[in-house]
């Protein structure tokens, strides 16, 4: 027999399936009523939902905050670039190899900064995007400091018209973003999931447990790494070019990205996604204000920390339970994200 | 050609006493209440900014502004640790980080509102440009020398007070244990308190030395973070003449890749920190035993 509470709490999660269904029905149909305006917001929504998922795994759920994300996305960027372009292979197959060259940078990468504990592993991978993004800047072929245009056979070579390339951008946009956030769900319910959830917690009692961190860690960063840089070959397909300072961008791919996940709720799965949404209105509504709308982000930030750690989703879970004034057993979405934790 | 290469390593040297002067307060946080300060340059480019409202506004000589901005810069530091940072100091290694790094980004924007983007400079009445010989055609700059000096002073002031004082018994006592210390009466928040001020008093010294060096915006906080950080990892956590040996190694390797073109000069810094953290990852020194 359900109780009351059970049966309302089961409504609940059924009607937001539901709607997370219609959304998703509705953004597949979108090119064919929206304008193209529209198609080129909701595909820049989607890297950042990835991105963020991504900051996500590594900061919420695996205890490996960094603030060089960006390293990879411009390694992303800029394989992208050798591959098609330089070494003139077609542009879906390069599109395709960019997370194999992520995932072998992230390797070394993570063996340099391993010893690095918290907050110093978080900016020995600052140090080393900036490093690789000096670096970039003096490779030959790649246009040097000030980058260099996608050449038209490239450009196009995902629609000939602004209207199917921007069409084929927002699919192959979608596709990453949904993947990774329903990758994410399946990884966080999987015994791996488990084991990165134990290992923030409690490193050593993980290990007592038989937990091999020195495998797990290593495993997820060059995941990310792979992830991350598909993101930054699909964003130089937005943009169309490359450079050290855009492709590298510390302001576009981690600053921003570490507030939407703040602000959405930092070890959850839906925290990127509401906070990815929220940023890009905020962002269209304030844009006007320039810096100050930093300033802005940066405060609620601050206050979200201070007040509400798990963000919007913390928030929305204990709005939900105070309405419904019934007992909850456990906060709807996280148990949306988590339901086998116990 | 060997008095321009030993003229090379004294600058590298005494570029490494400012770097050094950027680590310690970062390197002191960390030491007593484990809280990596990514607001730190940040910090340090808002001093020099209200150091430069002094000589400005005010027409104070750099070093009078210094006199005035140290106190103004404790004080700030004392009101940002009682208003902000002892305030999710108990939520995990991940809270304050965020926190400190949202008030990075509110710091440098804010900068950016007062003061636009331009870089500033402070300047010195000729000190900037003055230089010493030092025999056999070997000139050093007079100010990268006093800031060096400055920075071996201030060092071994902070080592003293650590090392010496009863305060530094405290500190030391709240570092290795704060609960314990707790627990025997010691006031451990008003600890925290006084080392952030102490913290950014020493920020406010590295801020003016920096602004009478080079030009600084509101955008250069993260620079300085970085070389911070590389000069306190280098020279081994909670080590303070450690970092002054960090601040110095990364002097020398960013002087030595300035030479070979002028965008290197950062990166032959990085390349020194990451070669030298697969070589000896706990820094050279290790943390000094408490006597």
């Amino acid at each position: 027999m359900m109780s009351a509470s059970d049966r309302l709490s089961h409504v609940l999660r059924t009607s937001i399936i539901a709607v997370a269904i219609a959304a998703l029905a509705l953004v597949v149909m979108w090119p064919m009523v929206g304008s193209l305006n529209s198609l080129r917001y909701l595909a820049e929504l989607f890297v950042l939902i990835g991105l963020a998922q991504m900051w996500n795994l590594l900061s919420g759920y695996a205890g490996m905050a960094t603030v060089g994300q960006h390293l990879f996305v411009g390694v992303g960027a800029y394989s992208f670039y050798g591959l098609a372009v330089l070494a003139g292979w077609p542009a879906p197959l390069a599109l395709l190899c960019t997370p194999v060259l992520g995932a072998m940078s992230a390797l070394p990468a993570f063996a340099m900064i391993v010893r690095l504990r918290t907050a110093y592993f978080a900016i020995g991978t600052w140090v080393l995007a900036e490093s690789v993004k000096i670096i970039a800047a003096k490779l030959p072929g790649f246009g040097h400091g000030l980058g260099a245009s996608l050449p038209v056979p490239v450009a196009t070579a995902f629609g000939s018209s602004s209207a199917t390339r921007l069409t084929a951008i927002f699919y192959l946009t979608f596709i990453t973003a949904t993947g990774l956030t329903l990758g994410m769900a399946v990884l966080m319910r999987s015994r791996i999931g488990l084991a990165l959830r134990a290992l923030r917690d409690q490193e050593s009692a993980a290990h007592v447990f038989g937990i091999n961190s020195r495998r797990l860690r290593p495993m997820i960063f060059a995941g990310v790494g792979a992830a991350l840089a598909l993101l930054g070959a699909l964003t130089t397909l937005q943009r169309l070019r490359i450079s050290p300072d855009t492709s590298f961008s510390l302001l576009d791919y981690t600053v921003n990205i570490i507030f939407i996940v703040i602000i959405g709720g930092i070890g959850s799965t839906a925290g990127p996604v509401i906070g990815a949404v929220i940023f890009i209105v905020l962002r269209e509504s304030l844009a006007n204000l320039g810096p100050i709308y930093l300033i802005i982000l940066g405060l609620v930030a601050i206050a979200m920390m201070l007040f509400e750690p798990k963000g919007v989703v913390g928030l929305i879970d204990r709005l939900a339970r105070l309405s419904l004034t019934i007992p909850f057993r456990r906060p709807i979405l996280s148990s949306l994200s988590n339901r086998k934790r116990t | 050609m060997v008095t321009g290469w030993i003229e090379l390593l004294l600058q590298g040297v005494l570029l490494g006493g400012l770097y050094a002067l950027f680590g310690v307060g970062l390197s002191l946080v960390f030491g007593v209440m484990r809280l990596v300060n990514i607001a730190h340059g940040d910090l340090i480019v808002l001093m020099a900014y209200v150091g430069l409202l002094l000589t400005d506004k005010l027409g104070l000589g750099p070093f009078t502004a210094l006199l005035v901005l140290i106190p103004l810069s404790c004080a700030f530091g004392f009101a940002l640790q009682a208003a902000l940072f002892e305030r999710i100091l108990n939520a995990g290694p991940l809270a304050p980080l965020l926190v400190a790094f949202g008030l990075a980004v509110v710091i440098q924007n804010s900068l950016l509102v007062g003061f636009g983007a331009d870089s500033q400079k402070l300047t010195a009445g000729g000190i900037e440009v003055a230089s010493l010989s030092l025999g056999s055609g070997i000139d050093v700059g007079v100010l990268p020398l006093l800031t060096f000096a400055i920075a071996v002073i201030t060092i071994g002031a902070l080592q003293l007070l650590v090392y010496r004082s009863s305060f530094g018994r405290l500190l030391r006592a709240v570092s290795d244990d704060r609960q314990a210390a707790d627990l025997l009466g010691v006031n451990t928040r008003t600890i925290y308190r006084i080392a952030m001020a102490i913290s950014m008093g020493v920020t406010a010294i590295a801020a003016i030395m920096m602004a009478m060096r080079a030009n600084f915006a509101p955008s250069s906080g993260p620079t300085q973070l970085i070389f911070a950080f590389e000069a306190v990892v280098i020279g081994g956590l909670g080590n303070l003449w450690g970092t002054l040996a960090g601040g110095i190694i990364l002097g020398v390797a960013q002087i030595a890749g300035a030479q070979i073109d002028a965008a290197w000069q950062v990166l032959f810094g990085h390349l020194a920190f990451l070669g030298l953290l697969a070589v000896r990852p706990n820094g050279l020194l290790q943390r000094m035993a408490p006597e």
